[in-house]
């Protein structure tokens, strides 16, 4: 018999034993930096404001040191290389505060699951992540928050229980949102009222469902939406995966199918630059617009107001800043210290045409895609571009 | 048969689109439909070089995602660098076609394995290219594929053109009867002298150079192409090319059917869309339509209605006639 065929029981001893080399082997990966600092939590409850209630990072830095870091789990775009930067200009603040590399996911959640857990190995204490995998990155942040790294994702919600699974979670108000863009569109499309569209993203997506919901809600209990018609079907965005080409023919097809189309209301500025392509082409009336800020959206109402085309417009602020507040509560927790900044942050209006107080901006030294609501100076978003 | 009954088929969608989704020929909604399948039409040209030599292209998100942004990015909103970023570009993507062909030829790895390392590698290329966003075309670029010339969109004549050398190349001379002829059986072809590596390296080289172009036309017409405007483009130019007929064994191919099924694919997703249809529904339409069109050209036509009364057998002897060495081709070839 060759010396290569062995029994079934030897090679299931064998393969147990290679389990078991990768078990404690990728165990080790994620092994607190200090095993005394392992804590467990009880349920937080997340608190909703504006943005008059945000605070100093000074505030919270307290004396121990302390190494930070931010891992996105899809990096490779302007709102994500700004988001960096005003991270890591909000940690540079601190001089106890050590930034860790960057890590980019790159869309694959196997590879941001890897990220965090490098990250621990280096030893994080304050770790703040996109989880654009979702509630595939819950049983790592488990077990780096349990390990003592103050966990805070932000923006996207990866499920679980802040204080529990993670530190805590802080986002903007996505519901508060809806009913802004509502409210404004039926304002300005009194007297006569008219037809509107909502566009979300994938099919599916909670934000994008979460958006309709409170359109929906407050054109049902705002009198000013009485002559206004939403045309999708109820709790059904029309799907644009967020991607301006699929967007550009949605909205296409949307005006092969209604003949008056009045305001369009989108979470994605990129896919409204690209419907107002589709409008263009039709020799369709330029729509009103209810969105979120982008350079590339401001630039392209200025050439519209040029030529004597400008139409209503209003953005919400881009929040690239709210990475801020994620960091600052990782640290005050990991310092100790209270931190009693909202989690769920309501955005303010960043552009309104039919407000003089909030002009369009457009800056058109930045690259299209950048948000300009960031907080970094000019000179800082410069830099980030070159 | 095998190439016709897409043209068909794109005819009969054309006269039903009004009825399923009125305003669906408006020229409003031709407009913002052209652009889109012109650039399919020429990815599908690609893939269908490519196929025609028994290979598959997987590499077409990063071809044309990099050919996007290396015209833009190196003509940075200037109209003055436009040409050299767009020779710039045809150069770029004739060079990643070139790794994929000697790839295949040269060391022999299996296409499929090739082109998706090469796409994997060309990812990563165009994040460092881009510096992670994306850049404006330049004005010139956007105002000539956004224009219409006699009411036609201006890409669509960059297509045509494209399509009507191609097609002409490859039916209408001797070397693509080679080429196709080396795609059939490339042994045989090997056995008789010819060097089939250079027609197979040819077949990536020109099929990248084709997506560098539909990607050019996307970066006019969107004016700011994502950076990974790509993604979306792989399996609609292997749909667009199979629906045209092409087999993907090799060696049968037609880029004007091809074309002709970008056209049909394009014109499909967006009465899809305009009838109302949910996500869900454009999904399983354009899946129903795809299976009951690669099922059609498997049907066996009663005598009668076959052209001319050519039978299932005459057909078939005529498509293993194409994919044989011709007596009058040897001659042409260098030994």
């Amino acid at each position: 018999m060759s010396s290569c065929r062995q029994n079934p029981v030897r090679k299931a001893a064998i393969g147990l034993s290679v389990s078991a080399v990768l078990i404690a082997m990728s165990a080790c990966s994620v092994a607190p930096p200090d095993a005394s600092e392992t804590k467990t939590g009880s349920e937080q409850k997340l608190t909703t404001g504006d943005t008059s209630q945000l605070k100093e990072i000074t505030d919270f830095c307290g004396d121990k040191p302390m190494k930070v870091a931010l891992a996105d789990g899809q990096g490779g775009n302007a709102w994500r290389k700004v988001t960096r930067a005003e991270f890591e200009d909000e940690a540079s603040r601190c001089d106890n505060i050590e930034v860790l590399p960057y890590a980019d996911g790159q869309n694959n959640p196997q590879k941001a699951i890897s990220d965090v857990n490098a990250l621990v190995a280096q030893g994080v204490n304050g770790l703040v992540v996109f989880p654009d995998s979702g509630p595939a990155m819950l049983p790592t942040f488990r077990t780096a928050f349990k390990a003592g790294v103050s966990v805070v994702p932000y923006t996207s919600n990866p499920g679980g229980t802040p204080g529990v699974d993670y530190t805590t979670f802080v986002s903007n108000n996505t519901a508060a949102e809806g009913g802004i863009w509502a409210a404004w569109m039926c304002q300005t499309l009194q007297p006569e009222g008219g037809n509107i569209v909502f566009l979300g993203g994938t099919p599916g997506n909670t934000q994008s469902l979460t958006e309709l919901e409170a359109v929906e809600e407050e054109m049902a209990s705002n009198s000013d939406c009485s002559n206004v018609k939403l045309l999708n079907k109820s709790g059904q965005p029309y799907d644009t995966n967020w991607e301006p080409t699929q967007g550009q023919k949605v909205v296409a097809g949307l005006l092969t199918q209604y003949q008056q189309i009045d305001g369009i209301i989108s979470d994605s500025s990129q896919v409204v630059v690209a419907g107002l392509r589709a409008v263009k082409a039709a020799k369709r009336s330029t729509p009103a617009i209810a969105t979120v800020d982008l350079n590339e959206l401001s630039c392209l109402w200025e050439t519209y107001d040029k030529a004597g085309d400008a139409f209503p417009m209003m953005s919400i602020d881009g929040r690239p800043w709210l990475v801020r507040i994620a960091l600052r509560k990782a640290v005050a927790d990991f310092q100790g210290i209270d931190n009693d900044e909202p989690n769920i942050v309501t955005v303010p209006i960043f552009e309104d045409t039919t407000d003089d107080s909030k002009p369009v901006r457009c800056e058109p030294s930045l690259p299209p895609e950048a948000s300009v609501s960031s907080t970094l100076k000019p000179e800082q978003l410069q830099k980030v571009f070159n | 048969m095998r190439f016709a009954w897409i043209g068909v088929a794109t005819v009969l969608l054309f006269v039903m689109s009004p009825l399923i989704a009125p305003g669906s020929l408006d020229s409003g909604a031709l407009a913002g439909m052209v652009p889109f399948a012109a650039a399919l039409a020429l990815i599908a040209v690609g893939q269908t070089l490519v196929l025609a030599q028994g290979g598959i292209d997987l590499s077409v998100p990063a071809i044309v995602g990099l050919a996007a942004v290396v015209v833009t990015k190196f003509a940075d909103g200037d109209d003055a660098k436009l040409p050299l970023a767009m020779v710039l570009t045809l150069v770029v993507a004739a060079a990643f076609g070139l790794v994929n062909g000697l790839a295949t030829t040269k060391l022999n790895i299996t296409p499929f394995v090739v082109t998706l390392a090469t796409n994997s590698a060309g990812l990563g290329v165009i994040y460092i290219v881009s510096n992670e966003f994306p850049t404006p075309a330049a004005p010139a670029l956007t105002t000539f594929m956004s224009a219409q010339w006699i009411g036609v969109p201006t890409p669509a004549f960059v297509a045509v053109a494209v399509v009507a050398v191609a097609h002409v190349l490859l039916k209408r001379t001797t070397r693509g009867r080679v080429f196709l002829m080396v795609g059939a059986n490339r042994t045989a072809a090997a056995t008789m002298g010819i060097r089939t590596d250079r027609y197979v390296v040819g077949a990536y080289v020109l099929a990248a150079v084709c997506y560098a172009v539909g990607a050019i036309i996307l970066a006019g017409w969107v004016r700011t192409p994502t950076l990974f405007i790509g993604d979306q483009y792989l399996l609609p130019s292997i749909a667009a090319t199979v629906l045209g007929g092409t087999a993907m064994t090799g060696g049968i191919a037609s880029v004007l059917s091809s074309s002709i099924g970008a056209v049909f694919l394009t014109q499909l997703s967006q009465v899809v869309l305009a009838a109302g249809a949910s996500t869900a529904g454009q999904r399983l339409v354009e899946a129903l339509v795809l299976a009951a069109g690669i099922a059609v050209q498997r049907l066996r036509l009663p005598r009668a209605l076959t052209p001319a009364g050519r039978t299932r057998r005459q057909e078939a002897r005529d498509a293993v006639s194409e994919r044989e060495p011709r007596e009058e081709l040897t001659n042409h070839v260098k030994l």
